[in-house]
């Protein structure tokens, strides 16, 4: 096994290790987590499958298979952010809806409080 | 329509300097529900609209203008009224124009009336900036609805029964002027403007500043671009 297999190797093992104490202490929701494992696994497989690597940037006719690593890392990272940003975008409309819920029910509940406070006074006099 | 039901909504952020005056010359225009929606208000916007006597509906922070309407619609739907008004609470709209804003709904000849500043002579058309956007969006909109449009971004505008429940379920979020009026179009409203008269702002400050023009031009010709795509939907009763 050459130098940058251990490396690779110990660098996925530890990323496996944070992601799963992720998950015990609640900071990740399962349904995340999934993403992140596969990633982990795929770096594992890459860097003890070495002709794997290879393999992929000749069929891509990348030149130098580092390249074609980066190249596949990048656009993983980009279609995380695009997910991401998915995920943000229906969260901010969740959180609009829930406010203006919040403001008719508070007006409701305003409403009810001045009706009940006519009611009593009308009680006392 | 007999008896018809008009509610004007007060979109406001930090408004309480002038909230007062604009609730005061609505009453004196016509006679009509106000709904005060408070945008997370640091000030005591939201103690002057209970002090007034009218309904107001407290956002628990700031939302922007268009989310902030669209609260005001879906409470006009929710209580069933037949027009909503909208205005500024910066005293820039002058109420007494609210009964030839909504004559057209009132007649059955409009679905959607839209204030205009350029169809009247009057002195005060706003900053130039803001002019020559609103010369651009309005010539783009009049092209694309076929219609001759002068003031696509004016907020000045009243809407019938048919388009409140529109609004209330889907409205944009932030610069909602132009956009808007391309919705309508598309689901076969019917929209018009009427002559108006706007005074310089009161208290309160543009929601548009230098440094978000750029950002503005380009979300609403996105925003036109992507209602434009979408197939024109029969109108819904």
């Amino acid at each position: 096994m050459s130098k940058v297999q251990i490396f690779s190797l110990v660098v996925s093992i530890i990323s496996a290790l944070v992601i799963f104490q992720l998950i015990r202490k609640k900071k990740l929701k399962e349904q995340y987590s999934l993403l992140w494992f596969l990633t982990v696994v795929v770096m594992l497989v890459l860097a003890l499958w070495e002709g794997l690597l290879y393999r992929i940037s000749s069929l891509l006719g990348i030149a130098v298979p580092s390249n074609a690593l980066f190249m596949l890392a990048l656009l993983f990272m980009f279609f995380m952010s695009l997910h991401f940003s998915m995920l943000v975008s229906r969260l901010t409309d969740q959180t609009k809806m829930l406010a203006q819920r919040l403001a008719l029910l508070d007006r409701d509940i305003r409403k009810e409080h001045e009706s009940k406070a006519v009611a009593e006074n009308d009680k006392g006099s | 329509m007999t008896d018809p039901r008009i509610l004007v909504i007060i979109p406001a952020h930090n408004e309480a300097d002038s909230l007062a005056d604009v609730i005061a010359d609505i009453r004196s225009a016509l006679e009509c529900g106000i709904v005060v929606v408070d945008d997370g208000s640091t000030d005591h916007t939201a103690r002057i609209a209970i002090e007034q006597g009218v309904e107001l509906l407290s956002l628990p922070f700031n939302l922007g203008i268009g989310s902030t309407m669209q609260t005001g619609f879906q409470f006009a739907f929710r209580e069933e009224y037949d027009i909503a008004v909208q205005t500024d609470g910066d005293g820039q709209h002058d109420a007494s124009y609210i009964p030839k804003l909504i004559e057209p709904i009132l007649l059955g000849e409009s679905d959607f009336v839209v204030g205009s500043r350029y169809l009247s002579d009057t002195n005060y058309s706003g900053p130039r900036g803001r002019r020559a956007g609103t010369a651009m969006f309005s010539r783009i909109l009049s092209l694309m609805v076929g219609q001759r449009l002068t003031d696509a971004t004016s907020g000045f505008r009243a809407a019938n029964k048919a388009l409140i429940a529109q609004f209330a379920h889907d409205y944009p979020r932030d610069y909602p002027e132009v956009e808007t009026l391309l919705v309508a179009h598309m689901a076969h409203f019917r929209v018009r403007e009427t002559p108006v008269a706007m005074r310089q702002r009161g208290g309160g400050r543009s929601s548009i500043n230098k440094f978000r023009s750029v950002y503005y031009v380009v979300k609403v010709l996105l925003a036109l671009l992507v209602v434009a795509s979408r197939r024109r939907t029969p109108r819904a009763e």
